[in-house]
Protein backbone atom coordinates (compact mmCIF):
# COMPACT_ATOMS: atom_id res chain seq x y z
CA UNK A 1 0.00 0.00 0.00
CA UNK A 2 2.00 3.04 -1.13
CA UNK A 3 1.62 6.01 1.60
CA UNK A 4 -0.67 8.70 1.51
CA UNK A 5 1.31 11.54 0.48
CA UNK A 6 2.65 9.33 -2.70
CA UNK A 7 -1.16 8.88 -3.91
CA UNK A 8 -2.11 12.21 -3.52
CA UNK A 9 0.79 13.73 -4.81
CA UNK A 10 -0.79 16.22 -7.72
CA UNK A 11 -0.38 16.18 -11.39
CA UNK A 12 1.36 18.35 -13.61
CA UNK A 13 0.02 19.74 -16.88
CA UNK A 14 2.50 18.02 -18.49
CA UNK A 15 1.78 14.96 -16.28
CA UNK A 16 -1.89 14.90 -17.19
CA UNK A 17 -1.05 15.03 -20.89
CA UNK A 18 0.59 12.04 -20.99
CA UNK A 19 -0.57 10.09 -18.49
CA UNK A 20 -2.15 7.13 -19.46
CA UNK A 21 -5.82 6.50 -17.54
CA UNK A 22 -4.63 3.13 -16.42
CA UNK A 23 -6.14 1.63 -19.38
CA UNK A 24 -4.48 1.73 -22.62
CA UNK A 25 -5.80 4.71 -25.13
CA UNK A 26 -3.94 7.83 -24.61
CA UNK A 27 -5.43 11.15 -25.13
CA UNK A 28 -4.71 12.53 -28.40
CA UNK A 29 -3.40 9.48 -30.19
CA UNK A 30 -3.64 10.19 -33.52
CA UNK A 31 -3.06 6.79 -35.80
CA UNK A 32 -6.69 5.29 -33.93
CA UNK A 33 -9.31 5.25 -36.48
CA UNK A 34 -13.26 5.31 -36.39
CA UNK A 35 -14.53 2.35 -36.52
CA UNK A 36 -17.03 3.28 -38.97
CA UNK A 37 -18.13 -0.30 -39.15
CA UNK A 38 -19.44 -0.03 -35.46
CA UNK A 39 -20.99 3.51 -35.96
CA UNK A 40 -23.21 2.21 -38.50
CA UNK A 41 -24.36 -1.27 -37.42
CA UNK A 42 -25.17 0.60 -33.97
CA UNK A 43 -26.92 3.08 -35.68
CA UNK A 44 -28.74 0.71 -37.89
CA UNK A 45 -29.81 -1.23 -35.16
CA UNK A 46 -31.43 1.75 -33.52
CA UNK A 47 -33.06 2.64 -36.17
CA UNK A 48 -34.56 -0.95 -36.39
CA UNK A 49 -36.01 -1.06 -32.77
CA UNK A 50 -39.67 -1.37 -32.06
CA UNK A 51 -40.54 0.13 -29.04
CA UNK A 52 -43.10 -1.84 -27.32
CA UNK A 53 -46.14 -0.04 -26.06
CA UNK A 54 -45.49 -0.80 -22.51
CA UNK A 55 -41.32 0.45 -22.55
CA UNK A 56 -43.35 4.08 -22.52
CA UNK B 1 -13.43 23.39 -35.96
CA UNK B 2 -11.88 22.98 -39.04
CA UNK B 3 -13.36 20.91 -41.59
CA UNK B 4 -12.68 21.22 -45.20
CA UNK B 5 -15.57 20.24 -47.66
CA UNK B 6 -13.68 17.49 -48.86
CA UNK B 7 -13.46 15.87 -45.71
CA UNK B 8 -14.59 11.96 -45.28
CA UNK B 9 -17.31 11.27 -43.12
CA UNK B 10 -14.95 9.09 -40.98
CA UNK B 11 -12.44 12.35 -40.57
CA UNK B 12 -15.21 14.51 -39.62
CA UNK B 13 -16.58 11.97 -36.79
CA UNK B 14 -13.00 11.63 -35.82
CA UNK B 15 -12.43 15.13 -35.33
CA UNK B 16 -15.81 15.70 -33.93
CA UNK B 17 -15.28 13.25 -31.44
CA UNK B 18 -12.20 14.62 -30.38
CA UNK B 19 -13.12 17.97 -30.08
CA UNK B 20 -15.92 16.60 -27.02
CA UNK B 21 -13.90 14.10 -25.35
CA UNK B 22 -10.06 14.37 -26.15
CA UNK B 23 -8.63 16.38 -23.16
CA UNK B 24 -5.32 17.16 -24.71
CA UNK B 25 -7.03 18.50 -27.37
CA UNK B 26 -9.53 20.66 -26.02
CA UNK B 27 -7.37 22.08 -22.93
CA UNK B 28 -4.89 23.30 -25.84
CA UNK B 29 -8.22 25.16 -27.53
CA UNK B 30 -9.37 28.26 -26.59
CA UNK B 31 -12.55 28.01 -28.92
CA UNK B 32 -13.51 25.04 -27.49
CA UNK B 33 -17.33 25.92 -26.78
CA UNK B 34 -17.88 26.67 -30.57
CA UNK B 35 -15.94 23.70 -31.55
CA UNK B 36 -17.78 20.97 -29.01
CA UNK B 37 -20.77 23.22 -30.82
CA UNK B 38 -20.19 21.98 -34.47
CA UNK B 39 -18.71 18.71 -33.07
CA UNK B 40 -22.57 17.79 -31.91
CA UNK B 41 -23.84 19.12 -34.90
CA UNK B 42 -21.90 17.41 -37.86
CA UNK B 43 -22.36 14.69 -35.47
CA UNK B 44 -26.13 14.73 -35.69
CA UNK B 45 -25.34 15.12 -39.35
CA UNK B 46 -23.59 12.27 -39.83
CA UNK B 47 -26.49 10.02 -36.95
CA UNK B 48 -29.67 10.86 -39.08
CA UNK B 49 -29.49 9.33 -42.14
CA UNK B 50 -27.66 6.02 -40.88
CA UNK B 51 -30.50 5.96 -38.09
CA UNK B 52 -33.38 6.36 -40.14
CA UNK B 53 -35.24 7.71 -43.89
CA UNK B 54 -34.44 11.57 -42.84
CA UNK B 55 -31.80 13.98 -43.55
CA UNK B 56 -29.27 16.54 -42.05
CA UNK B 57 -32.19 18.94 -42.75
CA UNK B 58 -34.69 17.45 -40.76
CA UNK B 59 -33.25 18.31 -37.56
CA UNK B 60 -33.71 20.93 -35.22
CA UNK B 61 -30.91 22.25 -32.77
CA UNK B 62 -31.99 24.17 -29.66
CA UNK B 63 -29.16 26.39 -29.57
CA UNK B 64 -29.54 27.75 -26.03
CA UNK B 65 -29.88 23.96 -24.50
CA UNK B 66 -27.10 23.08 -26.83
CA UNK B 67 -24.36 25.71 -25.31
CA UNK B 68 -25.97 24.69 -21.56
CA UNK B 69 -24.83 21.46 -22.28
CA UNK B 70 -21.48 21.74 -23.35
CA UNK B 71 -20.88 24.02 -20.43
CA UNK B 72 -22.33 21.98 -17.70
CA UNK B 73 -19.84 18.75 -19.57
CA UNK B 74 -17.10 20.97 -19.85
CA UNK B 75 -16.88 22.21 -16.33
CA UNK B 76 -17.70 18.35 -14.91
CA UNK B 77 -15.18 16.80 -16.73
CA UNK B 78 -12.33 18.89 -17.34
CA UNK B 79 -12.93 21.67 -14.83
CA UNK B 80 -10.20 20.19 -12.37
CA UNK B 81 -7.88 20.28 -15.41
CA UNK B 82 -8.58 23.65 -16.25
CA UNK B 83 -7.96 24.86 -12.58
CA UNK B 84 -4.52 22.56 -12.27
CA UNK B 85 -3.15 24.65 -15.38
CA UNK B 86 -4.37 27.59 -13.66
CA UNK B 87 -2.66 26.76 -10.77
CA UNK B 88 0.08 25.77 -12.92
CA UNK B 89 0.72 29.10 -14.94
CA UNK B 90 0.35 31.07 -11.81
CA UNK B 91 3.30 29.01 -9.87
CA UNK B 92 5.41 29.58 -13.20
CA UNK B 93 4.92 33.31 -13.55
CA UNK B 94 5.69 33.52 -9.74
CA UNK B 95 2.23 34.07 -8.86
CA UNK B 96 2.00 31.75 -6.43
CA UNK B 97 4.41 30.00 -4.38
CA UNK B 98 4.71 26.12 -6.11
CA UNK B 99 3.41 24.30 -2.71
CA UNK B 100 0.52 26.61 -2.38
CA UNK B 101 -0.26 25.41 -5.85
CA UNK B 102 -0.09 21.36 -4.75
CA UNK B 103 -1.62 21.99 -1.59
CA UNK B 104 -4.79 23.56 -3.27
CA UNK B 105 -4.87 20.67 -6.03
CA UNK B 106 -4.56 18.18 -2.67
CA UNK B 107 -7.48 19.98 -1.28
CA UNK B 108 -9.83 20.01 -4.41
CA UNK B 109 -10.33 16.10 -3.49
CA UNK B 110 -11.30 16.95 -0.13
CA UNK B 111 -14.57 18.83 -2.18
CA UNK B 112 -17.85 17.46 -3.02
CA UNK B 113 -16.84 17.65 -6.73
CA UNK B 114 -18.45 14.70 -8.59
CA UNK B 115 -15.33 14.29 -10.96
CA UNK B 116 -12.32 15.85 -8.90
CA UNK B 117 -9.87 14.53 -11.45
CA UNK B 118 -7.98 16.43 -13.64
CA UNK B 119 -7.38 13.41 -16.31
CA UNK B 120 -11.15 11.22 -15.64
CA UNK B 121 -11.46 7.79 -17.12
CA UNK B 122 -13.27 7.98 -20.61
CA UNK B 123 -16.29 6.09 -19.05
CA UNK B 124 -16.90 9.01 -16.68
CA UNK B 125 -16.06 11.23 -19.13
CA UNK B 126 -19.24 9.92 -21.45
CA UNK B 127 -21.22 9.18 -18.69
CA UNK B 128 -21.04 13.04 -17.81
CA UNK B 129 -21.65 13.82 -21.48
CA UNK B 130 -24.69 11.38 -21.58
CA UNK B 131 -26.30 12.72 -18.65
CA UNK B 132 -26.05 16.57 -19.85
CA UNK B 133 -26.89 15.18 -23.37
CA UNK B 134 -30.07 13.77 -21.67
CA UNK B 135 -30.93 16.65 -19.53
CA UNK B 136 -30.63 18.91 -22.21
CA UNK B 137 -31.65 17.01 -25.05
CA UNK B 138 -30.53 19.67 -27.77
CA UNK B 139 -30.86 17.62 -31.04
CA UNK B 140 -34.39 16.30 -32.40
CA UNK B 141 -36.24 15.80 -35.82
CA UNK B 142 -38.73 18.48 -36.69
CA UNK B 143 -42.33 17.82 -35.86
CA UNK B 144 -43.61 18.70 -39.47
CA UNK B 145 -41.58 15.80 -40.78
CA UNK B 146 -41.48 13.22 -37.79
CA UNK B 147 -44.92 13.63 -36.51
CA UNK B 148 -46.73 10.11 -35.97
CA UNK B 149 -43.36 8.29 -36.08
CA UNK B 150 -42.67 6.30 -32.93
CA UNK B 151 -39.53 6.60 -33.01
CA UNK B 152 -38.89 10.12 -33.42
CA UNK B 153 -39.57 10.67 -29.27
CA UNK B 154 -36.06 8.90 -29.00
CA UNK B 155 -33.85 10.33 -31.80
CA UNK B 156 -31.54 12.53 -29.00
CA UNK B 157 -31.47 10.21 -26.89
CA UNK B 158 -29.78 7.27 -29.93
CA UNK B 159 -28.01 10.14 -30.57
CA UNK B 160 -26.43 10.78 -27.25
CA UNK B 161 -25.27 6.98 -27.24
CA UNK B 162 -24.10 6.64 -30.52
CA UNK B 163 -21.34 9.33 -29.55
CA UNK B 164 -20.83 7.98 -26.52
CA UNK B 165 -20.21 4.19 -27.55
CA UNK B 166 -18.57 5.56 -30.68
CA UNK B 167 -15.91 7.24 -28.56
CA UNK B 168 -15.42 4.56 -26.51
CA UNK B 169 -15.03 2.29 -29.14
CA UNK B 170 -12.53 5.25 -30.52
CA UNK B 171 -10.20 4.73 -27.40
CA UNK B 172 -9.90 0.52 -28.33
CA UNK B 173 -11.73 -2.53 -26.85
CA UNK B 174 -15.50 -3.12 -27.55
CA UNK B 175 -18.40 -2.25 -26.48
CA UNK B 176 -20.48 -5.51 -25.59
CA UNK B 177 -24.11 -4.92 -25.12
CA UNK B 178 -24.68 -9.10 -24.86
CA UNK B 179 -26.64 -11.54 -26.68
CA UNK B 180 -28.65 -10.49 -29.53
CA UNK B 181 -31.93 -10.40 -27.24
CA UNK B 182 -30.19 -8.88 -24.65
CA UNK B 183 -28.31 -6.48 -26.70
CA UNK B 184 -32.04 -5.40 -28.61
CA UNK B 185 -33.71 -4.98 -25.01
CA UNK B 186 -30.44 -2.74 -23.67
CA UNK B 187 -30.99 -0.82 -26.44
CA UNK B 188 -34.57 0.11 -26.14
CA UNK B 189 -33.92 0.59 -22.05
CA UNK B 190 -31.26 3.04 -22.81
CA UNK B 191 -32.98 4.94 -25.37
CA UNK B 192 -36.44 4.91 -22.90
CA UNK B 193 -33.97 5.66 -20.36
CA UNK B 194 -32.48 8.40 -21.75
CA UNK B 195 -35.46 10.05 -22.60
CA UNK B 196 -37.88 9.86 -20.06
CA UNK B 197 -36.00 8.52 -16.66
CA UNK B 198 -33.74 10.58 -14.12
CA UNK B 199 -30.44 9.30 -14.65
CA UNK B 200 -27.29 10.12 -12.64
CA UNK B 201 -23.66 10.18 -13.27
CA UNK B 202 -22.81 7.16 -11.08
CA UNK B 203 -25.60 4.69 -12.98
CA UNK B 204 -24.16 5.45 -16.07
CA UNK B 205 -21.20 5.39 -14.99
CA UNK B 206 -21.51 2.01 -14.00
CA UNK B 207 -23.25 0.94 -17.30
CA UNK B 208 -20.69 2.17 -19.34
CA UNK B 209 -18.04 0.42 -17.49
CA UNK B 210 -20.13 -2.82 -17.60
CA UNK B 211 -20.33 -2.51 -21.39
CA UNK B 212 -16.77 -1.33 -22.34
CA UNK B 213 -13.87 -3.20 -22.57
CA UNK B 214 -10.56 -2.72 -23.30
CA UNK B 215 -8.50 -4.26 -25.80
CA UNK B 216 -6.93 -6.53 -23.24
CA UNK B 217 -10.41 -7.94 -22.35
CA UNK B 218 -10.90 -5.89 -18.91
CA UNK B 219 -12.93 -3.92 -18.15
CA UNK B 220 -11.99 -0.43 -16.03
CA UNK B 221 -13.89 -1.91 -13.27
CA UNK B 222 -13.06 -5.47 -13.41
CA UNK B 223 -11.36 -8.80 -14.47
CA UNK B 224 -12.87 -11.65 -16.34
CA UNK B 225 -15.29 -13.43 -14.04
CA UNK B 226 -13.17 -16.42 -13.01
CA UNK B 227 -10.53 -13.82 -11.94
CA UNK B 228 -13.18 -11.74 -10.53
CA UNK B 229 -13.39 -13.38 -6.82
CA UNK B 230 -8.95 -13.15 -6.36
CA UNK B 231 -9.33 -9.73 -8.09
CA UNK B 232 -11.55 -8.93 -5.48
CA UNK B 233 -9.60 -9.99 -2.59
CA UNK B 234 -6.60 -8.45 -3.71
CA UNK B 235 -7.78 -5.12 -4.84
CA UNK B 236 -6.04 -2.36 -3.39
CA UNK B 237 -8.29 0.02 -3.68
CA UNK B 238 -6.97 3.74 -4.61
CA UNK B 239 -6.94 7.01 -1.96
CA UNK B 240 -8.42 8.71 -4.87
CA UNK B 241 -11.21 6.84 -6.84
CA UNK B 242 -12.15 9.19 -8.34
CA UNK B 243 -10.54 9.58 -12.20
Amino acid sequence: MPALDEVAAPFSMEEISQRVNHTSYPDGEEERQVDMEFADALAADIGALEFAENCE
Amino acid sequence: MDITLTESPDGIMAKSLDALFDSSKILANPDWQEDMQSALENLAGLYVPKVSNFTPLDLEFDWHAMRRLIGRFHREVYGVAVLYRTLDEMAKQGGLDSTAANNIKDGISTLGIRINSPAPLMTRRVAAFSLWMATFRPVRLKWSVSKGDKRAPFFCAGLNFWIATNWLRRCGGTVNLGTKADYQKRLERVLHDFTYREINLSSLEFFYCGIFQTAEGKSEIAGPLDSFASELAGLVLPVHPAQ
